[in-house]
């Protein structure tokens, strides 16, 4: 992936209001994510299935540093939920977005529900744009289906007098942790 | 015409930051006028075989495992969603922020049919509460003020006085996030549908779309039978165009997909009923006025609209469509008895064509309304003033220039 590339998608990620940090390899980018959960003194982690997040090792590195991770089970879906851990299947560097495609283990939910959403980014899942995309998209998964979520900066709402408040339904932060591999 | 200064300013300055930032955002587009032709390519390529293209929608979605039907008319759909409702045992439903639902009035069809619909958006919330129509497509509340809304919240909540719409957005997200949570049942007003890939989209900035999509079991889709794209890459365009001009960003926070039922093992509707809406729609096409069905209700047209700065979403009689497209659609897709009404809506400043990105001729549309009013009911009383009129409006220019020359008095 070319670093103008992936620069592009930084400035556009911050525009729209998320944060990000980078790293050169999956090992220190699970490093920056026990910091960055740490630090925002959450336990409970509503999260994809650990075995399907782009980062290897992880699954007993939180559990060793105390973090529980469950997945979105309708039960247990609260208001208050803090934190939520996913990966994205692709990010479009123009508008500094990124991309879920919704399967087994890798529900929405973790990205919509909670307060704030952590997002795993090898940097090679950064497309220049759209069109990009779907091109590559059409090459390889055309006979999946077509249910996907484009992500742009935290949730809010303008509705009055154009105020934004910051995480009406989804989270009111958007944190990226992009790594090299 | 609004006569409190205070709701005057905060329409004034709804108008003003919108077209600033759609300014800004047009302004980073490399190829903002190609894009802007797509769209417009878009748009007139499913508008000019209009049956075909609904015929191949259909055939995609019944692929995927959709229930389509056809609602002729308002009635027809509402009487769709509660029968579709009561055969999937439910009394209870969350609907999302789109016009459709509010031209066809479904929140009073439901009540009618002892069903409960909530509006899980802000705004609609809001509006509902406060008593009052939603006055643009966009900020269903843009018109209320911050003082107006904690006046409401006060009376129906007694929850203590506050100007901060922070406290008062918080005040309302509550309630609305645990009903989300418990969500069943979601009936949908689709933004676009993708014809070739029978691909559904729902836009919006707080993730309303997105989490119903996920949480209620079943989904009950309506769809404008015009807001149709060729496929997924006109689709693509329409929604840039529409984010653009609508919050002034090249997408807005959440664009949500939608196109089968998902698999017990993921989160999903598992049923979609689609129902397409024409009501009158056909009609408008054959009438000559099918450049109207052009419009993707992004509300460019409304913020730099002298007469709505001045009324805002009331005037437009009581329809979701305000604004310069309200005053050409609603006679045309209400009742054509509006028309003499709507037209006086129009001072002719021909701004909201130059914002309009899928160049849509408003001025042109509400001239030409106002010959066919005047064909069908000439007035009898005052002929003289009347062929003065016609003079008038059978020259669009001299007559835009003539209304633009009185403003700067
Ligand atoms: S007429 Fe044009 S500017 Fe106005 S709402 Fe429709 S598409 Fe937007």
């Amino acid at each position: 992936m070319s670093e103008p590339i992936i620069k592009t998608f930084i400035n556009a990620w911050t525009r729209w209001g998320g944060t990000w940090e980078r790293w050169e390899n999956p090992i220190a980018a699970r490093l920056a994510l026990l910091r960055y959960l740490q630090d925002q003194h959450r336990m409970e982690i509503l999260s994809w299935q650990v075995e399907l997040l782009p980062i290897p090792g992880l699954a007993a590195a939180l559990n060793d540093a105390g973090f529980k991770l469950f997945p979105p089970d309708r039960r247990r879906l609260n208001p208050d939920l803090a934190m939520g851990l996913t990966a994205a299947d692709a990010a479009l560097a123009d508008n500094g977005s990124v991309i879920l495609v919704p399967a087994q283990g890798r529900s929405w939910l973790p990205a919509l529900i909670p307060i704030g959403h952590v997002i795993l980014l090898p940097v090679n899942r950064i497309y220049a744009d759209m069109a990009a995309w779907r091109g590559d998209w059409r090459r390889t998964r055309a006979d999946e289906s077509l249910r996907t979520l484009i992500i742009t900066g935290p949730s809010f709402s303008d509705d009055i007098e154009r105020h934004k408040h910051f995480g009406m339904f989804g989270p009111r932060r958007t944190h990226i942790i992009l790594f090299d591999v | 015409m609004i006569s409190d200064q205070r709701t005057r300013h905060t329409l004034h300055r709804l108008g003003n930051l919108t077209t600033a930032a759609r300014n800004d955002a047009w302004s980073r587009v490399k190829n903002a006028e190609a894009l802007k032709q797509q769209a417009i390519h878009a748009r007139d390529r499913v508008l000019a075989d209009l049956p075909a293209y609904l015929a191949r929608l259909e055939t995609a979605t019944r692929a995927h495992d959709v229930a389509v039907l056809h609602a002729g008319d308002a009635q027809e759909a509402n009487r769709l969603v509660i029968q579709t409702m009561r055969g999937l045992g439910v009394t209870d439903a969350l609907r999302n922020h789109h016009p459709l639902l509010d031209e066809i009035q479904l929140d009073r069809a439901a009540k009618a049919n002892a069903i409960q619909l909530t509006p899980l958006h802000p705004g609609d919330y809001l509006a509902q509460l406060a008593d009052e129509r939603p006055g643009h497509p966009i900020w269903p509340v843009g018109h209320l003020t911050v003082e107006a809304i904690s006046a409401t919240l006060q009376q129906k909540w007694r929850i203590p006085e506050t100007y901060n719409p922070d406290h008062l957005t918080s005040t309302v997200r509550m309630p609305l996030r645990r009903a989300l949570l418990r969500t069943h049942t979601a009936i949908l007003g689709v933004t676009f549908a993708a014809v070739e890939e029978g691909v559904f989209v729902l836009l919006d900035n707080d993730g309303h779309n997105a989490s119903l999509t996920s949480l209620a079991r079943h989904v009950i889709l309506l769809l404008s039978i015009e807001q149709i794209a060729a496929d997924i890459d006109d689709l693509d365009a329409l929604i840039q165009v529409f984010a653009l001009s609508a919050w002034g960003r090249p997408l807005p926070a959440y664009v949500t997909h939608l196109q089968r039922p998902a698999p017990r093992e993921i989160d999903g509707p598992r049923t979609i009923h689609l129902i397409l809406v024409d009501n009158r729609r056909t009609k408008i096409i054959e009438e000559g006025f099918g450049q109207a069905l052009r419009c993707i209700q992004c509300g460019a047209c409304h913020s730099v609209c002298p007469v709505y700065q001045q009324i805002g979403g009331r005037g437009y009689a009581n329809s979701p469509y305000t604004g310069p497209i309200g005053a050409v659609i609603n006679p045309l897709l209400l009742r054509p008895d509006l028309g003499e009404a709507q037209a006086a809506l129009c001072a002719g400043s021909g701004g909201c064509q130059d914002a309009c990105p899928v160049a849509i001729p408003i001025p042109d549309l509400i001239h030409a309304q106002r010959i066919r009013l005047a064909q069908t009911h000439p007035p009898n009383d005052d002929k003289r003033y009347f062929s003065v009129w016609r003079r008038l409006i059978s020259r669009p220019r001299f007559f835009r220039s003539y209304i633009r020359r009185s403003y700067r008095k």
